[in-house]
């Protein structure tokens, strides 16, 4: 991923290679769409906050 | 005169022991009600009729025998089809499963089988415990009872369908991120999550083997408690009556407030004024932001559920699961090592920040359950994934026992939820709180017979 940057189609689809998953073309951009959202939020836990 | 399908738990085993009813009496009602109203409401999947009339004809000849298996003996009860019953498909609602015939019972079915209680069939589910609805997987999804344009919720859809339908007075589903809850709120009846492990999911397929809870939904508290405590021999429910006074409940109004719908946040402050006047200390307290437990949640359940159904997506029966699961199982591989250590590193922080700021101080937290009334199908025919807006996800994250029941009616006409939750193994406070609301709440819980049926007295 690039530093700061959202994770890239390509690296998602090579992640997605790596686990023998095969996506439809049809779903690609939507399942990308989920991807980055969900390593968007990933990345919000190691935000300093107070409890 | 009430209608059998109108009794409640208790009432029906009144009558059973006193030989005023018979098992096959509420088994052949249950079932003429399937038979009349399933093609409607898409609750069951799977109805048993043989296997569910033997079992009440079993039941009543113990019964008249002598033998009384206890609360349960001679009741109907259905199965969120997640669960295995010998002999007969676990589906999870999934193509990829339609074939997948189980060897033997999950060891609550056993349980149900060992108290007596009669099985009618399995109940729809979202496909593989995920997201939904989706009508191209293999059940349709089950229509929300209350007003079928609307959903359910998920994934325990048929749970919730089949008790505000009056096809069965309780049910067994479960719930990794608010599966029994939320559904609970958009039909309007009471589902249990319980602490973790409080009810076992041998024979259950899994999503997120961390967050996964069996639980139970109902019509009342009281049918929920006394399902609970024959399962756990437990005595929760002995206890419900006690009320609420010296009771300290903490209230989260910082998680619905301002992002709630006006019905649903207003049912709830009207709920905490209840509470109040009968006698409960009602305390609003800062609390971490519902998105912490949402983030945590959702990063541990994404990375759980592809390394449950890592074999499947990535083999030959892939193309077999329906595009909303699909899309939801895979994202998961974006998360590394790192994220999920960090998720569950937070976990335990955000456990125990409800431990010192709640239940160190307060015998159970007040909360919304869903944000909205269930929404519209249409709102979904987009055929993308996504979360309702829901504040269940916080005790899957901290495993604490939370309890869903009906807050009033919306104008809409649609039920309004709300949540409490209490210490691990706190389960006899909720019933005693649910059970107190929903009696002072006049909360009389109806069945549907066309139209919506919540009513506020």
């Amino acid at each position: 991923m690039a530093a700061g940057g959202p994770i890239s189609n390509e690296e998602i689809d090579k992640l997605m290679a790596a686990h023998g998953i095969a996506i439809p073309d049809q779903l690609a951009p939507r399942i990308r769409d989920a991807c980055r959202t969900l390593k968007t939020l990933a990345l919000t836990l190691t935000k300093p906050r107070v409890t | 005169m009430t209608s059998l399908h109108e009794l409640s738990v208790l009432e029906a085993g009144r009558l059973l022991r006193r030989k005023e009813l018979r098992s096959t009496d509420l088994a052949r009602h249950a079932l003429e009600r399937i038979a009349a109203l399933n093609s409607t409401f898409h609750a069951f999947v799977l109805v048993m009729a043989d296997r569910a009339m033997a079992e009440a004809r079993t039941a009543d000849a113990e019964l008249a025998a002598g033998r009384d298996r206890g609360p349960l003996h001679g009741i109907p009860y259905a199965l969120k089809d997640v669960a295995d019953v010998a002999g007969t498909p676990t589906t999870c609602g999934s193509r990829a499963f339609a074939s997948r015939v189980a060897m033997r019972n999950a060891r609550i079915v056993d349980q149900m089988a060992e108290a007596g209680a009669v099985l009618l069939g399995k109940l729809a589910t979202y496909e593989l415990c995920t997201v939904g609805p989706d009508f191209k997987t293999l059940h349709p999804p089950a229509r929300n009872p209350r007003n079928v344009d609307h959903i359910t919720g998920g994934s325990s859809s048929g749970c919730a369908a089949a008790v505000t339908a009056g096809f069965a007075r309780i049910t067994i589903g479960s719930d990794g991120g608010g599966s029994i809850r939320s559904p609970a709120a958009y039909c309007g009846c009471v589902g249990l999550k319980p602490t973790f492990g409080a009810l076992p999911l041998d024979g259950f397929q899994p999503l997120s083997p961390t967050l996964d809870h069996a639980g139970l939904l109902g019509a009342t508290v009281a049918d929920v408690a006394l399902m609970f405590d024959v399962l756990t021999s437990g005595s929760g429910s002995a206890s419900i009556e006690q009320g609420l006074s010296g009771l300290r409940i903490a209230h989260a109004r910082s998680w619905s407030a301002g992002v709630a719908d006006e019905p649903v946040q207003r049912e709830l402050d009207k709920a905490v004024d209840l509470l109040r006047q009968h006698g409960a200390q009602v305390t609003e307290i800062d609390i971490p932001d519902y998105a912490d437990y949402e983030a945590c949640g959702t990063v541990i359940i994404q990375h759980e559920a592809l390394l449950t159904h890592a074999g499947l997506l990535a083999g030959e029966s892939a193309g077999a699961i329906g595009a909303m699961a699909f899309q939801n199982l895979v994202t998961g591989v974006v998360l590394t090592e790192d994220d999920v250590a960090e998720a569950h590193r937070r976990r335990g922080e955000l456990a125990n920040a409800i431990e010192k700021l709640v239940f160190s101080q307060f015998d159970a937290l007040l909360c919304a359950s869903t944000l909205t009334t269930a929404p519209r199908f249409s709102d979904f025919s987009g055929g993308a994934p996504r979360w309702t807006p829901m504040r269940t996800f916080p005790f899957n994250v901290t495993r604490h026992p939370a309890l869903a029941l009906p807050s009033g009616t919306a104008p809409n006409g649609l039920p309004t939820g709300l949540q409490i939750a209490a210490r691990h193994g706190g389960e006899a406070m909720l019933f005693r709180i649910g059970h107190a609301f929903e009696s002072s709440a006049s909360l009389r819980f109806s069945l549907v017979s066309g139209a919506p049926a919540m009513h506020s007295a």
